[in-house]
């Protein structure tokens, strides 16, 4: 077939259905025609294949297009489909609710591409981590480990298809244990403790520059307990992974498992009933709540103010409640499969929840009332962590973060899913971009889940709660996406025969977490930690220890051992 | 007065001084509590029960505060000191002791600021030193609150001026208590546990029950002494009287305390700094002026 006929042709299909920001873009790409293979159009979806040579001068003129940022970027193997690692970069145009996704093939004997990290800022941590996992090549930038551990044996990929979990756990083995031995003290426990915890106990790892107590600079650290679950799910059957992606965060678990399922109903083509959408939007709201709840709670605490700590997690104590009267679960509902939800919400429950709903809003509005009014927590709010518009955008930022830095940006409006569209929402933004900004979007967003819940209890839809009857199509692409309390979740998924060909989770935190060393900069010591738990990170559970010495120009690593044989020895 | 009946006093008034501040912590937990919507320790004698459990454990001292146990010591001496001369003074009023208390309360502070700086511990250093600043803050604003309200009461006449002095003073005095009693919005030493801890984190077991108990007397001496002051200048009445409304209004000022700070939030250095220096500034400018007119 002549690819430019094609190309013209599909150019002029999706131009035809298309609005402003998406034909632009479109027309902008033809002036490659020759290197672009194909444009298709699929529901909300653009998929554009396209000449690796071709991938920053495309960056470049999406650039210069307002609206377009980069969701997400997956990178698979397809060497036994096509002979080729194929890279797709998923950018979104949120005003018309599309996705463009540019597919780029690289030959597996040369899988190298140049990058687009000086154009793209987010694709900075994609581009590693696809360097890291499949051994992709990224031309003209300095490429290091992201994910994978320092001690990982070089050349093994995990994520190509020749390595099973097995395998991998036979190839990997941690030198903890050596150097346990080397230091003396493999007989001792290792605890993860340090070298400090800015907030929310997770195993991040901050270097903060400091001259006094001003925050010169920052850096950040993180994937120590990268858990491969990507890998894992492509081992499973299509209604396994749902429980699986439900564990990927120990807060908003169910935005996970949701965004999975949605990739596979977008793949398939699969109609989920009604019912259950509504019962999505019903859970996902309720973990909204919760978690705004939890992270109100967290950034009290960590102003100092623990009596509005204890008040906000009594408030979300009558949430975690309410979930579990509708889910059987406090947390980790495993409600979630493809084409539905295992479980239905009666009349009787609905009645409670609105009692729930009452008293949250009521208690909640006092809680906010009373907290704002107290001078340190307001002092140390405003002003503290700023994060420019500017840097919002360049950074594809999502989620409260994006929305207090004045980037209006909602997947629930943008990219409707479940039982949104049903409902009417505001989406808070406000312009300032400090830390009070990012509070208030939360507090705001807590009172708009309040409403809509209302609305979704109220037009609850009767009819069945699970689609069943929906075949498996292999190497077909769908794009999962819901706004978690955090920001934007994106699952992208390549299905398979049996399992998932290849699933690509992006968590909002991955996307926001960019953004904390420029909030650092400038501002006290005493505010670091909030600030960091300004975007609600989630991390997991590791540390390391770190000395550094600026006066010196030296950086020396302590481990935990040493440190805890030196303790226990001074006090002999 | 009897020489039986001034012995009883001194007694009696250094027992309370003794028993009360661990017994008020005890109650300040519990109000907390109740106010965060917990339980909080079981029984207001909680703190009493930690100091002697933590007495009772293995004294294990870290190397570079080998010698803290010695400067513990003398604080304690120092402490107890000023708790017999706080008791004496309700026999006998006079500027000279008041001096010796003041000077006291100071090298018992220094004492303990050395203690903290003896650590090696970087995230202690840190607490250490923004606990240190407050605290040169909040001396000078001692030093310089108590001859104000000295002079407030002594000239006390009954007439609008006086009051207002006799105000500002209070206030001035009180603030100060406040904020050398190390709660919020000045727990500066001891904030944000995951990058700054004071010496706290430093002790264990008798090092730390000493560390405690020297931190509620201390806490429970500094509200004590406006109200002794006040009660030995102003009001010509016996030992036991004194010394019954002495121990009354402080314990209760020390649980107001309490309550005030379960309602506020942790301040920053720079700020805390800053506001206090503006507050005792504004109050010792505002009382000149009055005084002046």
């Amino acid at each position: 077939m002549d690819s430019g006929e094609a190309n013209m042709s599909g150019a002029s299909m999706v131009s035809a259905h298309s609005t402003n920001i998406v034909g632009d873009a479109i027309s902008k790409i033809m002036e490659f025609k020759d290197k672009v293979f194909s444009i298709e159009q699929r529901g909300g979806i653009v998929r554009i294949k396209i000449h690796r040579d071709i991938l920053p001068h495309i960056v470049q003129r999406l650039a210069i297009l307002k609206g377009i940022y980069l969701r997400t970027m997956m990178a698979s193997d397809e060497r036994g489909l096509e002979g080729v690692y194929r890279l797709y970069y998923v950018f979104g145009v949120d005003k018309e609710h599309t996705n463009l996704v540019f597919e780029v093939a690289l030959p597996q004997e040369d899988p190298k591409v140049p990058t687009v990290v000086d154009i793209n800022r987010a694709s900075d941590w994609y581009e590693l981590e696809a360097h890291d996992m499949l051994g992709v090549e990224f031309l003209n930038r300095k490429l290091y480990r992201l994910v994978l551990p320092e001690d990982w044996p070089e050349k093994v990929h995990p994520l190509k298809k020749e390595y099973s979990v097995s395998e991998l756990l036979k190839l990997y083995r941690p030198k903890a244990v050596e150097y346990a031995k080397e230091i003396g003290a493999e007989n001792i426990v290792t605890i993860p403790i340090g070298p400090y915890h800015p907030a929310l106990h997770e195993p991040e790892f901050f270097e903060l520059y400091v001259r006094g107590e001003k925050v010169i600079d920052a850096r950040y650290m993180g994937f120590m307990v990268h858990r491969g679950i990507e890998k894992l799910g492509e081992n499973m059957k299509y209604d396994q992974v749902p429980f699986l992606a439900e564990r990927i965060c120990g807060i908003c678990g169910f935005v996970h498992s949701t965004s999975y399922c949605q990739a596979v109903e977008n793949a398939l083509d699969i109609d989920v009933p009604e019912r259950a959408l509504f019962i999505r939007s019903i859970i996902l709201e309720i973990e909204r709540i919760h978690s705004h709840l939890l992270w109100v709670g967290v950034a009290l605490h960590l102003l100092g103010y623990d009596t509005g700590f204890m008040h906000s997690w009594r408030i979300r104590e009558r949430v975690m409640i309410l979930a579990e009267l509708l889910t059987g679960s406090r947390k980790t509902y495993g409600i979630n499969v493809v084409g539905g939800v295992r479980r239905d919400i009666d009349n009787d429950k609905i009645r409670k929840a609105i009692d729930v709903l009452n008293y949250v809003r009521e208690e909640f509005k006092k809680l906010v009332e009373i907290s704002i009014n107290v001078p340190q927590v307001t002092a140390r709010l405003r002003g503290t962590g700023v994060l420019p518009l500017g840097e919002a955008i360049a950074l594809s930022l999502v989620g409260p973060t994006a929305r207090g830095s004045g980037l209006d940006r909602d997947v629930r409006r943008d990219y409707p899913y479940a039982a949104y569209k049903y409902v009417s929402f505001r989406v808070p933004t406000y312009s300032e971009g400090d830390n009070l900004a990012r509070t208030l979007v939360r507090v705001d967003e807590t009172f708009e889940s309040i409403d809509m819940l209302y609305q979704l209890l109220d037009k609850l839809p009767s009819g069945s709660i699970r689609n069943e009857s929906w075949s498996v199509e292999p190497y077909r692409l769908g794009i999962g996406s819901v706004e978690a309390p955090r920001g934007e979740v994106i699952h992208v998924l390549l299905t398979g025969e049996y399992s998932p060909y290849r699933w690509r989770v992006r968590a909002p935190t991955y996307q926001n977490l960019p953004a904390i060393p420029i909030m650092l900069k400038g501002i006290d010591l005493a505010d670091a930690p909030l600030t960091i738990a300004s975007i609600d990170p989630c991390f997991s559970c590791t540390d390391r220890a770190i000395v550094v010495d600026v006066d010196r120009n030296t950086v020396k690593s302590i481990p935990i051992e040493a440190l805890s044989l030196k303790g226990t020895r001074a006090i002999r | 007065m009897a020489f039986v009946e001034t012995v009883l006093a001194i007694v009696t008034s250094m027992l309370l001084y003794i028993f009360l501040p661990p017994l008020l912590d005890g109650i300040e937990r519990k109000i907390r509590a109740k106010i965060q919507t917990r339980y909080g320790p079981p029984t207001i004698l909680q703190t009493w029960y930690d100091i002697i459990k933590l007495s009772s454990k293995e004294l294990r001292i870290p190397p570079t505060l080998q010698y803290s146990i010695f400067l513990f010591i003398l604080a304690l001496s120092l402490s107890i000191t000023t708790l017999y001369l706080l008791s004496y003074i309700l026999i006998s009023f006079d500027i000279y002791t008041l001096t010796i208390i003041i000077v006291l309360i100071i090298s018992t502070h220094s004492l303990l600021i050395l203690v903290s700086t003896l650590s090696s511990n970087p995230f202690s250093i840190i607490g250490v030193f923004r606990g240190l600043t407050i605290d040169i803050v909040n001396e000078m604003g001692f030093i310089a609150s108590i001859p104000l309200y000295y002079l407030s009461i002594k000239t006390f006449d009954s007439s609008v001026k006086s009051f207002i002095l006799l105000l500002f003073s209070i206030l001035f005095i009180f603030i100060v208590s406040y904020v050398g009693s190390k709660r919020l919005p000045y727990d500066l030493h001891e904030a944000e546990p995951e990058l700054a801890s004071g010496s706290i984190i430093e002790f264990s077991g008798p090092m730390l029950a000493l560390y405690l108990y020297l931190h509620l007397i201390d806490r429970y001496t500094i509200i004590a002494l406006p109200i002794t002051m006040g009660i030995g200048i102003g009001l010509a009445v016996t030992p036991f009287v004194s010394l019954f409304f002495i121990h009354v209004i402080a314990a209760l000022v020390y649980i107001i305390f309490g309550a005030v700070a379960a309602l506020l939030g942790r301040s920053r250095i720079d700020i805390a700094v800053k506001t206090l220096m503006l507050i005792y500034l504004l109050i010792i400018i505002a009382w000149i002026v009055v005084k002046l007119i």
